[in-house]
């Protein structure tokens, strides 16, 4: 898994890409605590997770919680379909706020 | 005891306090106490045995209290009537669980087969109950096909299995998540709602990522039965919590799923949510109107009032929150202890008493101040502990005497007549040793009143007299013994009759004109028995001896009183705890004697030294005496004044003449060993501070067996001369 910060300042965003699954849930929470931490409005970028296990979900749904505790916002971006899967199956969709998705294709080109 | 002996010990004794709540309080509905609370008491405690059971997996017990809880579900949710037969089939249902119980203390795990058999019939009587009822019985268990019957009143109106399932911490870290278990489980049927719990997840800081903190409420429309949802999650079994409940189940099952959820500050509206028993938007609803109205009637009244929920549910989740609190309180005031723990405690007590005073009469040969302030103080903390020692044994006379609810219930139906029983001082408190071997004579009386004393309700009728006949079971303290009383509002005893068949057997002599209370106390006498016909429950003439002989034996005593037609009062003396009793030492020659001090009234000099007569003149009354010195014939010269102790017998007092008063002492019972115990007279010994043995008197079988003796060799007039100064 690796981590992009896409913006900086008041809001952050940040992209996770690869599997959010338990090997890396140690690391994870300590890097997205630390993100929340030094921001008000802290945006995850999801189309790229390609899997996710309950205990991703459940780090997610610690950070949401979390966030909520410090008056602050938390939202995803664009969940993967495996990620989405997750959500549904555990009747968890609405537990999470979620950020538009960016207007123009990331890809650009089709402009 | 191994470990696993130790939890079936604790699982037995628990299921038979349950077992005793729900005893009584089966006979409390029976009286007409058909209110929610006795109801819900009731079925609580087959819950709770039924839970117990599974818990140590004692399967045969928990199939079979789930009959029985069964019915009770079906009587509190009102499906169908008490009735008095149902009520003797629940009680039967008792017995048998009784008996269970008492195999497992015995050792054994399993079914007994000539139980089984029984418990198979006493099943299928239940079930005729069942029966009457609207519903279908549902099964659970293995295999079993849950029917899915028409939704009733009782049922919550969904045709879903409720799953509750509380997955552990180390779930994730072997290997396992529980969206696999999840996505097998709807491959079995329809998933129709899931809520995910993370109330089990700490703050940020505490929260191990590898660890699993989820737990599941989950709704699933399916056909299969509950074993196969079971093997769903066969690999986690160990490792999680798991509770299903089949398609329409009844209101009471949520609201046992209710109590056993893990949850415990929870809100009451969210506890409800997760049962399936109402949804989200019916709770945010009754949470606004709480908010708005803030006179604030409580959350459960309001969501009752809209009708969102049934009552008996927020009832449950009240009581749920309520019992957390109250839960923890009394964890913390009560220790269960081993009782031979506290009887070590107590032999410890009591050589520490006897240490004790060897120390103080120590002290007083040296005379030295000091060490005598020391002892002194040393002396009354002894006391102290040796009293809070004793009050640890004390257990309240209550129980037993609830028990005899039940017994009058039965023998009275068995007897065709109406008989209440009354309780009072269930609060008097007495050694635990002499609780247990209070029992079985009060049952005898008990058995006896009802049959011999109370009449018929026709007979009670003629004479004038309520038909419900009334039993009394009462306790009090009287100067340091416990009174029990067993007191009936009956025909009494008929003394000519008494009097005709203690002549018959020679048990009074023609010339004899025993008083009215003496010829009442002849049925204490070895095989006499009044009564004209033999029932199976006494009148065979063995019963009121044995009963006297067993008081007797805790150094109590049995008396009865009686009005011909009013009733008949037996009162039964005991003494507070076997252990250590308060004495008064006597010397006769070089022996010492204790004396039980409860028993003496006065002491004083005995001026007339006549030998040939054996009463005095006690200030105008007649008191007659036994000689220590002759009864044991002491050797050595007779001292020169001689005193008289004072002690009450029966109802009348007697003397007991010994050389010297040394004054009270508190000391230890030491039972005599069994090649003593024919001994007549001597209750026990101790030992003294100075280390010499004393003996210790039984008053009662000394002064009885005294005028025994006095009455065939002396006097003919001789059992009156005792008692006529009574």
């Amino acid at each position: 898994l690796t981590i992009q910060d896409l913006q900086a300042a008041q809001s952050s965003q940040l992209r996770l890409n690869g599997p959010l699954c338990i090997y890396s849930a140690q690391e994870l929470k300590r890097t997205l605590l630390d993100a929340l931490a030094a921001t008000e409005q802290l945006v995850l970028e999801m189309s790229s997770v390609d899997d996710i296990d309950s205990a991703g979900l459940q780090l997610l749904a610690l950070l949401q919680r979390e966030a909520a505790l410090q008056g602050k916002a938390m939202c995803l971006q664009s969940p993967s379909e495996p990620v989405r899967d997750l959500m549904q199956l555990y009747a968890m969709e609405h537990f999470f706020s979620y950020a538009p998705a960016p207007a123009p294709a990331t890809q650009g080109d089709a402009a | 005891m191994s470990e696993q002996d130790a939890i079936y010990a604790v699982f037995a004794q628990e299921a038979r306090e349950q077992l005793g709540e729900l005893e009584a309080g089966l006979l409390r509905m029976e009286n007409g106490a058909s209110d929610e609370e006795t109801i819900n008491a009731i079925f609580r405690a087959a819950h709770t045995i039924k839970g117990g059971s599974g818990v140590v997996e004692l399967s045969h017990i928990e199939a079979f209290t789930h009959v029985l809880e069964n019915l009770l579900d079906r009587l509190r949710n009102g499906e169908i009537q008490v009735s008095g037969d149902m009520v003797t089939d629940l009680l039967k249902g008792c017995d048998h669980l009784g008996a269970l119980l008492k195999q497992v203390d015995a050792g054994r795990r399993d079914s007994d087969p000539a139980l089984a058999a029984e418990g198979e019939l006493v099943k299928q009587i239940l079930q005729r109950h069942d029966a009457a009822a609207p519903l279908a019985v549902e099964g659970e268990g293995e295999g079993e096909v849950a029917l899915a019957p028409v939704p009733q009143s009782g049922g919550v109106g969904h045709d879903c299995w409720h799953i509750s399932i509380r997955f552990g911490s180390n779930v994730l870290r072997s290997g396992m998540d529980p969206m696999a278990f999840l996505r097998y489980l709807f491959s079995l049927g329809e998933i129709v709602q899931v809520v995910t719990l993370l109330d089990a997840m700490p703050a940020a800081a505490e929260m191990d990522p590898e660890s699993c903190y989820l737990g599941f409420e989950l709704s699933l429309r399916s056909q299969v039965d509950k074993a196969a949802i079971e093997r769903v999650f066969d690999f986690v079994r160990d490792e999680c919590e798991l509770h299903i409940l089949p398609p329409h189940s009844l209101v009471a099952d949520y609201i046992a799923l209710i109590e056993d959820l893990p949850e415990e500050t929870l809100q009451l509206g969210e506890i409800l949510v997760r049962s399936g028993a109402l949804t989200r938007e019916e709770l945010s609803a009754g949470l606004a109107r709480q908010q708005a109205t803030q006179a604030a009637p409580p959350l459960g009244e309001i969501l009752v009032q809209q009708h969102a929920v049934q009552a008996e549910i927020v009832q449950a989740a009240a009581a749920k929150q309520g019992a957390v609190a109250d839960k923890k309180a009394t964890e913390s005031r009560l220790i269960r202890v081993q009782a031979d723990k506290l009887d070590e405690l107590i032999d410890l007590v009591g050589e520490m008493v006897i240490a004790g005073a060897a120390a103080n009469l120590a002290a007083q040969i040296t005379g030295q101040t000091q060490l005598l302030e020391t002892t002194s103080v040393l002396s009354r903390l002894v006391e102290r502990i040796r009293d809070s020692a004793l009050q640890l044994r004390m257990v309240q006379i209550g129980e037993t005497f609830n028990r005899f609810q039940r017994v009058v219930r039965d023998v009275s139906r068995e007897l065709d007549k109406e008989i209440d029983l009354i309780v009072t001082g269930a609060d008097t408190q007495l050694d635990k040793s002499v609780v247990e071997k209070i029992g079985d004579p009060l049952m005898h009386l008990v058995r006896n009143a009802m049959d011999h004393g109370i009449e018929s309700a026709s007979t009670r009728l003629q004479r004038g007299k309520p038909a419900r006949g009334r039993l009394h079971l009462n306790a009090y303290h009287d100067s340091g013994s416990v009174v029990l009383e067993v007191k009936d509002d009956g025909g009494g005893l008929n003394r000519a009759r008494i009097l005709a068949k203690a002549q018959e057997r020679g048990l009074v002599s023609a010339g004899q004109t025993p008083s009215d209370h003496e010829i009442c106390n002849l049925i204490f006498e070895p095989g006499f028995s009044t009564a004209e016909r033999l029932t199976n429950l006494s009148g065979r003439g063995v019963g009121m001896d044995v009963v006297k002989r067993n008081i007797q034996a805790l150094r109590g005593s049995a008396d009865i009183s009686s009005v011909e037609g009013e009733g008949s009062t037996v009162t039964i003396r005991l003494p507070l705890t076997l252990a250590i009793i308060d004495g008064f030492l006597v010397g006769v020659g070089k022996a010492s004697y204790v004396i039980p001090l409860e028993m003496i009234v006065e002491c004083m000099e005995l001026s007339e030294t006549k030998v040939d007569r054996h009463y005095l003149n006690l200030r105008g009354e007649v008191l007659p005496f036994v000689r220590m010195r002759d009864l044991f014939e002491s050797e050595g010269p007779a001292s020169e004044r001689e005193n008289v102790v004072v002690v009450k017998h029966g109802n009348g007092k007697a003397g007991i003449v010994v050389d010297a008063l040394h004054g009270e002492l508190q000391t230890v019972i030491k039972p005599l060993s069994s090649m003593f115990q024919h001994l007549r007279g001597i209750a026990g010994s101790t030992i003294l501070g100075s280390g010499e043995v004393a003996l210790i008197l039984d008053v009662q079988a000394l002064v009885g067996q005294h005028t025994q003796t006095h009455t065939q060799t002396h006097s003919p007039r001789g059992p009156q001369s005792s008692d006529a100064v009574a």
